[in-house]
């Protein structure tokens, strides 16, 4: 027994001296944590690399202090990539992972990709393909696999460089909550490199990423145009289009899509709600469509689904089918009109209208994925339960296919809620 | 300097001696010698004696022989030397002559050089030679003048006696104290009088008589130390081992609690008792809990503390493997499991065999708890064991490691207070560690006036001023500070004892090979644990092979549903209640009013 257990215990001291003695502990503050990862093209077929990393300063939570950037002079701080707490480097390398060693000779730390929180491609090198960054990335040991990934119209470099907190001090929290909003609005989907990734490697979906750019803030109108023009609903926005003024001047709208490595086009804001409702990750927005009742007034409705989308998938004659049942359900915003929705007869007059808002808008959608041979939705899955082998479904290739396919799409659509009132009554004035 | 030339006879000898070193005549330091120099040094100093009054050769030859050898007499003849001159003559019986009784007790207590044994000698009614003997401090004075010499004394009380040896009529009718016995042995008279009992010698007799006259200064039965708790009985043992057997039978109100008696240290000879309820215990514990007893060969025996050192199974062990406490409540509720309990006199503890690991995270309070409040704080502990041993070494390995699990806010929250502090983040745990754990030493011997006060110097001075002198980080503070409170909620003393020093296992554990490393080192802590026995009950035995549960162990189910006593311990009788013990929940209760037909009337 007793021999045993030292036997037992040597093998445990045994572990320890096998991994052996090396220093493997790494100092917390011998690293510095890139936040932000940007890719861009650049000539003889290298890429440049724009890294942004806390400075460490200040003394709030993460990638703070406006107190350190200050004193010294903006103008000559930004020279040197010194923006609010932040450090943003660019370097140009034959790779990314050799362009980080590269930035080494000049920044003090070790920069480690382990808090990495958001990846972005420029749109000119997502239209080349990605394959070549994506692949070495995935097989190295410090990238976050959850980081987000984006793909921004112009340089990633000015993205990055448009990246400024306004809200709090964080600048990781600004780019994880940056993401979040995709799940209070649905206008940009939320992906992950993992998943990004893994969607390439897919037989029956296509990889896609939220679509971001610089807004300029020119599209915001003047208010002297004439006022009287007809209500224009629905409203799809690209990235560097939203009609707004103030905050960050970087903003995420629409999806990107891919045909396998390659960027191949874009989903405006409303298309990718749509897109996000079939693949059940559309978890609530506000959608405006216009009172019937009350031509030029809107009724702002609060939509989630009622229920996952119920996809079937199979052939018949050879052409696959698929049918997507999505059921709806709306909260009553606020009626500008003040017509009583909430009664029986009028909320089933309602429920077709959105019913057929959304039809309109899926339809639209499926046809612009289908014109560009595109299955963001992952409709292949519910194809493959039709193959009996992997192999068959491989030979088969449903990216390929999924043009030719026939998709029906029924909504059903219900309100569930009228908000805090029951019934608006008219309002009085003295005429 | 003219001076001293003139009167010296040498004055160059005088001057030199003014400019030279002198070595001073220093007496002989004191220093102790070995057993054998003494001999030497005496034999000596014999032998000087013996050159000035030579007296016999036979003594010289020898002397002169032990110097020549040179050979050390062993111990046990030295011991054997003492007995032969002391009780071996009169070992078994007691002489029958009051002269050599009262001798025999000056030669055992070294009397008249201890000052302690008292020896009184007088005349029984006047008539026959007496003595009474007692030790000084540990007899009380009281009684033995008003129950023991007032009525030896008078005149009448013996005079009608017709037996032989006035003592057996004494013990009989004289002595008026509770208990009183005869005895027959040298040896346990001695220990008599040891205990604090006064003993009777009437001249003539071959025995004496004891009278119980223990009555010593003690502590009053106070509050428990380091048990406190907020609900249930707030009594603590003291230092007496009969008042601590009287709490103890105070709650267990059973004719089949049983205290056996044991005397442990050759020199002390201190009494220490097994206290267990016969038809309850395996009788196969209790024989083994007197066969580890009565195998200690020790000269002293110094409470229990003491004695669960040499009863343990695993010596090596970081927890311990017996249940200490002071509170009879416990002890009582371990006995009616089945358990033996050992207490020894002198200390205000309990010992408790055998117990499983899981004992050690109970205290009473959840037995006076409703069982939800119980549950909770139980698994409360649970969590303080685990922040308390492995929380600075998942700290280390976190971000010496695994910085990749760090939410990053907060690691560059880390790493930007890390950022003025020089030390790599091993040493700053360490340092930390110490200094916390010498906070926590001196706290205790501290005197008590500024006792209190160190706690919050340690805690707020000084943490505070080591994060503002940038020496640590004040991340780790936190760390320090809640691993602090884990190892204070530990509800046994032994037990955090053990837990403080793993948490420096695991410290180093995560500084060489991060969490791989730390659970290396819990593997082996555990399968020591695992392999570990208390009298035979393994100790881990609730979470090892499936056995009847007690619904007491880790989680503590309604009172109703522990109907078992614990398995492992094999009590005699398993059961503790019936399957229904509420037995009020099956009948209706009679209130005399029958409610419902009352209603139906008032309804027709």
């Amino acid at each position: 027994m007793k021999r045993y257990k030292v036997f037992c215990l040597l093998l445990i001291l045994l572990c320890w001296m096998l991994a052996g003695c090396s220093p493997d502990l790494v100092e917390i503050d011998e690293e510095v944590y890139a936040l932000v990862l940007g890719a861009d093209i650049s000539a003889n077929n290298k890429i440049k690399i724009t890294l942004q990393y806390p400075s460490y300063k200040g003394s709030g939570g993460g990638g703070s202090g406006s107190k350190s950037s200050g004193g010294g002079g903006g103008g000559s701080r930004e020279e040197i990539g010194v923006y609010e707490g932040n450090i943003i480097t660019t370097v140009e390398a034959s790779s990314i992972l050799e362009g980080i060693n590269l930035l080494n000779t000049a920044v003090s730390r070790q920069i480690s990709l382990t808090h990495c929180k958001l990846l972005v491609f420029s749109e000119e090198l997502a239209k080349q393909g990605v394959e070549d960054y994506l692949a070495p990335m995935m097989r190295y040991r410090d990238m976050r696999r959850i980081m987000h990934v984006i793909v921004c119209k112009g340089k990633a470099e000015s993205f990055i460089k448009e990246n400024i907190n306004t809200i709090g001090e964080s600048e990781s929290k600004a780019i994880e909550l940056m993401a979040t909003q995709s799940l209070n609005n649905g206008l940009f989907p939320r992906m992950t490199f993992i998943d990004f990734y893994r969607n390439m490697l897919s037989p029956y979906e296509q990889p896609l990423t939220a679509y971001a750019g610089i807004n300029d803030f020119s599209k915001l109108s003047s208010g002297d145009e004439e006022t009287a023009s007809p209500l224009k609903i629905p409203e799809g926005y690209l990235p560097s289009e939203v009609p707004r003024k103030g905050a960050a001047r970087r903003e995420l709208a629409g999806t990107a899509i891919f045909n396998g490595p390659k960027m191949i086009g874009v989903l405006d804001s409303f298309e990718t709600r749509c897109m996000l409702i079939i693949k059940n990750q559309f978890k609530r927005g506000i959608v405006t469509i216009e009172d019937r009742k009350a031509p030029g007034k809107v009724i702002p409705l609060d939509v989630r689904l009622g229920r996952k989308p119920v996809i079937k998938g199979y052939f018949e004659n050879g052409v696959p089918i698929i049918d997507v049942r999505v059921n709806i359900e709306a909260d009553l915003g606020a009626i500008q009109s003040r017509v009583n929705y909430e009664r029986l007869s009028l909320v089933e007059a309602l429920n077709g209208q959105i019913k057929e808002f959304f039809e309109a808008g899926l339809r639209q959608t499926i046809d612009k994925t289908q014109r560009l041979n595109c299955d963001v939705f992952g409709f292949g899955e519910y194809i493959a339960g039709n193959f009996s082998t992997i192999q068959e479904l491989e030979a088969y290739n449903w990216k390929k296919h999924y043009k030719d396919a026939k998709v029906n799409v029924t909504v059903e659509a219900n309100v569930r809620r009228t908000g805090l009132m029951f019934g608006s009554k008219p309002l009085k004035s003295s005429q | 300097m003219v001076m001293i030339l003139k009167k010296s006879k040498n004055g160059f000898w005088t001057l030199l001696s003014l400019i030279t070193y002198k070595k001073k005549d220093k007496p002989e330091e004191f220093y102790i010698p070995e057993v054998n120099e003494g001999e030497s040094r005496q034999v000596s100093q014999e032998k000087n004696n013996d050159k000035s009054t030579p007296s016999t050769n036979e003594k010289q030859n020898t002397q002169k022989d032990n110097k020549g050898l040179k050979k050390p007499i062993p111990v046990s003849e030295l011991k054997k030397e003492k007995t032969e001159s002391g009780v071996k003559k009169d070992e078994n019986c007691i002489s029958c002559s009051i002269d050599e009784n009262i001798d025999f007790i000056n030669r055992m207590f070294n009397a008249p050089v201890n000052k302690d044994i008292v020896v009184r000698e007088f005349n029984i009614a006047g008539h026959y030679k007496a003595f009474i003997t007692y030790l000084s401090g540990m007899a009380d004075k009281i009684t033995i003048s008003n129950f023991i010499l007032k009525p030896l004394l008078a005149k009448k009380s013996v005079e009608d006696a017709e037996e032989d040896c006035k003592l057996d009529y004494i013990l009989k009718n004289v002595i008026e104290t509770h208990q009183a016995k005869k005895i027959t042995s040298p040896n346990e008279v001695i220990y008599e009088i040891l205990n604090g009992n006064t003993c009777i010698y009437a001249d003539g007799c071959n025995f004496y008589i004891s009278a119980e006259t223990v009555g010593f200064d003690k502590r009053g039965v106070d509050k428990p130390q380091t048990e406190g708790i907020v609900s249930g009985s707030q009594e603590g043992f003291n230092e007496t081992l009969r008042t601590n057997i009287t709490l103890v039978r105070k709650i267990i109100r059973n004719n089949n609690l049983v205290t056996e008696f044991l005397t442990v240290g050759e020199r002390n000879k201190n009494l220490c008792s097994i206290l267990y309820i016969k038809g309850l215990a395996n009788p196969a514990v209790v024989q083994e809990v007197k066969r580890r007893i009565n195998g200690i060969k020790t000269d002293f025996m110094l409470g229990d503390g003491m004695m669960e050192q040499f009863i343990e199974d695993n010596t090596f062990s970081i927890v311990p493997t017996i249940l200490s406490t002071e509170r009879p409540d416990r002890t009582a509720s371990h006995i009616m499991e089945g358990r033996v309990a050992i207490l020894v006199d002198g200390a205000p503890f309990a010992k408790i065999v055998p117990v499983t690991s899981h004992s050690l995270f109970h205290t009473p309070e959840e037995t006076y708890l409703r069982w939800q409040y119980g549950t909770f704080i139980r698994l409360i502990r649970f969590l303080a064991v685990a922040l308390a041993a492995l929380l600075p070494g998942l700290y280390i390995g976190l971000v010496g490691y695994h910085r990749e699990m760090i939410p990053t806010d907060l690691m560059i929250a880390i790493v930007k207070a890390k950022e003025n502090v020089p030390f790599p983040t091993l040493l700053e745990i360490l340092l930390m560690e110490v200094s916390f754990e010498l906070i926590r030493e001196a706290g205790i011997r501290i005197p008590g006036i500024i006792g209190n006060t160190i706690g919050i110097i340690g805690a707020l001075i000084l943490g505070q001023a080591a994060v503002q002198a940038n020496i640590v980080s004040p991340v780790l503070i936190i760390i320090i500070a809640v691993t602090g409170l884990g190892s204070f909620a530990i509800p046994n003393y032994n037990l955090a004892f053990g837990v403080r020093i793993v948490r420096f296992l695991f410290i180093l554990a995560a500084a060489a090979l991060g969490y791989y490393g730390i659970t290396l080192a819990f593997i082996a802590i555990a399968a020591l644990i695992l392999s570990m026995k208390s009298f035979g009950v393994p100790f881990v035995s609730h979470l090892g092979p499936q056995v009847r549960q007690s619904h007491d162990a880790i989680l503590r189910w309604p009172v109703w549903k522990q109907e078992y006593r614990p398995d492992p311990v094999n009590p005699l009788d398993v059961r503790r209640q019936p399957k229904i013990s509420r037995k009020w929940t099956a009948k209706d209760p009679k209130t005399g009013i029958d409610r419902e037909r009352n209603n139906d009337d008032e309804g027709r």
